[in-house]
């Protein structure tokens, strides 16, 4: 795909999906050809990473205006790849969610690193890996991501564009690191892969700062029912932060009922939002059509970077191996691959003017 | 020890390679020396007994086997069937055993019930996109229940067993056993923690 690189007036957000089952990422350009890379994705044929494909077919230069890189958490979905951005990228930063015990924190994910000997590992541990490595040889230390943090700051014509991590909240930010000690006595055997179970309080929330315009990307944020210290709770109710309302959000966790905070959407957001999501298009897939009903009445647009698939499929392959796999009974679902972009754009230095989205691949409006 | 079924072997071959992917150097010289052990050997047998080399060394190979009786002990309908092309595969398949359309997968289990485990499943005869799977504990991998844990890594093979003229269908489920972390093992993933906690400070 062609794609044109925005004039440093114009700040983008660009969201990039794969279906669900091979990430998705968020790109910003916060003006002055200044780009943060927001998680990663991958093409699952060629293993590329799609958010460093879409910077170098815009021709940005990878190499200085990628200031800062971001980890909202480090699942699978979120994460394949963004080792080679941040290769690439020398100039760049590198931040994720903060954990307190930073040596048991690594004590976990070296334990699981040693695994891709034996051919166990995550993929996550060894992208994660292989980014701690190289901030090792750059000498570059990560910048932590929690409440009210400024991750990055550049002044554009008066204007502080800023990013800000809204999360994760001091609680979850300690549950974890009691998590880390679980895991590894849950997981930290040489044959099994961790397999996150808890629900997402970790991830990390961003608040954008675009000249005039404000916007917010959830990440995998979700909703404590328990705990209102943790989630998107703690965002609403505690954030400094957010000083005007967001006029396009990227809605967390694929627009999941769990991601879902009512106050957010009625005193945090534009009530003229435009909203885009990532869908999880396996199983048990995300958006459920009620949720879709919500965000589209809570929108003033919203957009998917692909549309949800009725039925399963099994992945195509010659007549005499899908025969044996018939035969055989065994009950197999292809993960699709579906890539599509939402591409927002906005005039920062003009107050009255507007997001202006484009679809790309298989990304639609709803 | 007795090799059981082909798909074991073809297990116990993969699982192999795949603990050292991660060292091309190592991977290259294991085979060369394989191979190189295989040519020798091959000099020594007709045709009809080329698997019985191949099989004796990929098992020696992998240290599972020190029996000097292998020979007589290996039948020859259940020999290894699947050789990297680095190991001349178009002399095995020209022999009387061999499999056909094998398909191969690693996985690992997502979530379980009782009575049935979900698996994400990367093809590794065709690799692209993933999968996810669904399968009966007790009818798919009977013998390995008490393996079957969330995060558990196996290997599900299906192919045609071609034997002496003979198409028979084997489908395997095989779960990754591993040997515990050895004291080696453990010290050397603290070790890379500590350097990594000492040269970088969280800002």
């Amino acid at each position: 795909m062609d794609f044109d690189k925005p004039t440093d007036a114009i700040a983008e957000i660009t969201v990039i999906g794969t279906g669900g089952g091979y990430g998705e990422s968020c790109v910003i350009h916060l003006g002055l050809q200044k780009w943060v890379v927001v998680d990663s994705c991958i093409d699952p044929i060629s293993k590329n990473s799609l958010p460093l494909q879409y910077l170098e077919d815009m021709g940005v230069n990878i190499d200085s205006d990628v200031v800062l890189i971001l980890c909202t958490h480090w699942h699978d979905d979120h994460i394949l790849g963004i080792s080679q951005i941040l290769e690439k990228c020398s100039q760049s930063k590198f931040s994720f969610a903060k954990a307190n015990d930073k040596t048991k924190f690594l004590r976990m994910v070296a334990n699981d690193y040693e695994k891709s000997f034996k051919g166990t590992t995550n993929s996550s541990t060894k992208e994660f890996n292989k980014c701690l490595e190289i901030l090792e040889d750059r000498k570059s230390n990560p910048i932590m991501s929690y409440p009210d943090r400024i991750l990055f700051s550049v002044n554009i014509n008066g204007f502080m564009n800023q990013v800000f991590s809204l999360s994760p909240s001091d609680t979850a930010i300690h549950n974890f690191d009691l998590e880390i000690s679980t895991i590894i006595t849950e997981f930290g055997k040489s044959n099994r892969r961790i397999v996150p179970l808890s629900p997402n309080f970790n991830s990390v929330a961003l608040f954008l700062k675009l000249g005039h315009h404000r916007a917010m990307l959830g990440g995998d944020l979700e909703v404590s029912t328990s705990d209102n210290t943790i989630g998107w709770d703690d965002v609403v109710n505690n954030s400094q932060s957010i000083d005007q309302r967001s006029s396009f959000f990227k809605i967390p966790h694929h627009g999941s009922v769990n991601a879902y905070h009512e106050k957010l959407w009625d005193k945090i957001l534009s009530e003229r939002i435009k909203a885009g999501l990532t869908p999880f298009n396996i199983g048990s897939k995300l958006p459920t059509s009620e949720m879709i009903e919500i965000y589209k009445n809570k929108s003033e647009e919203l957009y998917i970077t692909s549309a949800l698939g009725k039925n399963r499929r099994p992945k195509k392959r010659g007549k005499a191996i899908n025969k044996m796999i018939q035969d055989f009974k065994i009950d197999l679902e292809e993960i699709p691959f579906q890539f599509g972009i939402i591409r927002a754009r906005i005039n920062m230095n003009e107050a009255n003017s507007d997001w202006s989205i484009e679809c790309f691949g298989t990304a639609v409006k709803l | 020890m007795k090799i059981n079924t082909d798909v074991t072997c073809n297990w116990i071959l993969e699982e192999d390679f795949t603990k050292m992917s991660e060292n091309k150097e190592v991977k290259q010289s294991f085979l060369k020396n394989l191979d190189n052990e295989i040519s020798e050997k091959v000099k020594e047998f007709e045709n009809f007994n080329l698997q019985l080399a191949y099989g004796e060394f990929l098992t020696r190979g992998l240290g599972t086997i020190s029996d000097n009786n292998l020979k007589k002990e290996i039948d020859l309908q259940n020999l290894p069937f699947y050789f990297p092309q680095q190991l001349n595969a178009k002399r095995i398949s020209a022999s009387l055993n061999h499999t056909q359309n094998t398909q191969r997968w690693i996985g690992y289990v997502v979530s379980k019930t009782d009575q049935k485990f979900k698996a994400k499943l990367e093809d590794i005869s065709n690799p692209g996109t993933f999968e996810i799977g669904v399968f009966d504990i007790k009818d798919d991998a009977p013998d390995e229940q008490e393996l079957i844990q969330v995060g558990a890594v196996f290997y599900l093979s299906v192919g045609y067993d071609v034997s002496r003229g003979t198409n028979v269908k084997q489908k395997l489920i095989r779960f990754q056993r591993l040997s515990e972390w050895t004291e080696n093992d453990f010290n050397h993933v603290m070790d890379r923690a500590d350097r990594i906690a000492s040269n970088l400070q969280w800002e």
